[in-house]
């Protein structure tokens, strides 16, 4: 029987290795998925997906439950910030004009494109088109992207504007319509 | 395809890979494991450094004690030295007014200075059964007071003696 958001988390809260373990199993596939997206390179993303994990079990019971999919939403929240500080302490984030710049995709022009080809298509991107798109797809709005980012509404909205170009040129390489 | 479609697009196929564990991370149980171990190492370091910050905390509050302590005692010498020196200058200062009057100081003669000799005198006397109340009765806070008072009025007393020889 699975248990629901407010018993596991009474459960981390309770019993901490069982509940924690559980809790684990549940969150870090979409979790490291999600710390992919933001940081390429797998072994950083291993590292602050670890420290994500660590975050959410020190800021555990301050958790408010606030109805269906409210833990993983909390959750995910926490990781994004985490990629987030990476990025800054990296200063990988560079939000410039690269739209007259050739990208390179090893991505085959014969076949559909799956999920697992997406994937890739987003990594392509440059980190700055990466990051804004990415907090976008996540459902940050324009006003909260700029927060997040220290830059303005309308340097997302045209990092944003410049993903999309971007994406729609890889896809049509790949001969999606 | 427009903006919105291609969001969506995306969007659908990114939830679609979040089911499966990716492989570029390692494995699910290894990774697991570190986190136990950072969790483990986090939680030592903090014992270590709340021991260390409470050793921290003695030490220093020893040490504050320690100069504390010292500076009441300073505090207390110095207060005997000025009462000592209070005391010699307040002899020394009569003698100085004996002394002029000896050698015919004609302010000797004035009715203010023989008023204010008078107030001199009364203090003396007041002192003095002040004095034989404490050692009757002890060291009663208001007997201090009273003590306190009369010396500050015969040090004002004379040094108005002073001004005016």
């Amino acid at each position: 029987m699975k248990l629901t958001d407010q018993e596991l988390v009474k459960l981390c809260l309770q019993n901490e290795d069982a509940g924690q373990r559980l809790l684990y199993d549940r969150f870090v596939a979409a979790m490291a998925r999600l710390c992919l997206r933001y940081i390429a390179d797998p072994e950083d993303a291993k590292e602050v997906l670890i420290d994500g994990f660590l975050r959410v079990f020190k800021m555990l019971k301050k958790f408010e439950d606030r109805g269906i999919n409210s833990l993983e939403a909390w959750i995910r929240k926490i990781m994004i910030n985490q990629c987030l500080m990476h990025l800054r302490k990296k200063r990988r984030v560079l939000f410039v004009d690269v739209s007259h710049q050739h990208i390179e995709t090893d991505l085959r022009a014969d076949v559909s494109v799956s999920a697992e080809e997406i994937e890739r298509i987003i990594e392509a991107l440059p980190e700055g088109y990466r990051t804004v798109f990415n907090l976008y797809m996540d459902g940050y709005s324009h006003g909260e992207i700029s927060d997040l980012l220290g830059i303005t509404e309308s340097a997302s909205r045209s990092q944003l504007a410049h993903a999309r170009t971007r994406l729609r040129e890889m896809l049509d390489k790949q001969g999606w319509k | 395809m427009n903006d919105q479609q291609l969001d969506e697009f995306f969007r659908k196929r990114i939830r679609e890979k979040e089911e499966t564990f990716p492989d570029s991370i390692g494995d699910q149980d290894k990774l697991w494991q570190m986190i136990r171990k950072k969790k483990t190492q986090r939680r030592r370091w903090r014992y270590v450094s709340g021991i260390a910050a409470s050793i921290c905390l003695v030490l220093v509050s020893l040490m504050l004690w320690r100069t504390t302590n010292q500076s009441t005692e300073f505090d207390e010498d110095e207060i005997s030295d000025l009462a000592a020196i209070s005391i010699y200058t307040e002899r020394e200062a009569m003698d100085y007014i004996h002394l002029q009057c000896k050698k015919g100081n004609p302010s000797c003669e004035s009715p203010e200075f023989v008023e204010l000799e008078s107030e001199i005198e009364m203090s003396f006397t007041e002192m003095r059964e002040v004095e034989r109340q404490i050692a009757l009765f002890g060291e009663d806070p208001v007997l201090l007071k009273a003590r306190a008072r009369i010396e500050d009025q015969r040090g004002k007393i004379i040094r108005e003696i002073i001004l005016m020889l």
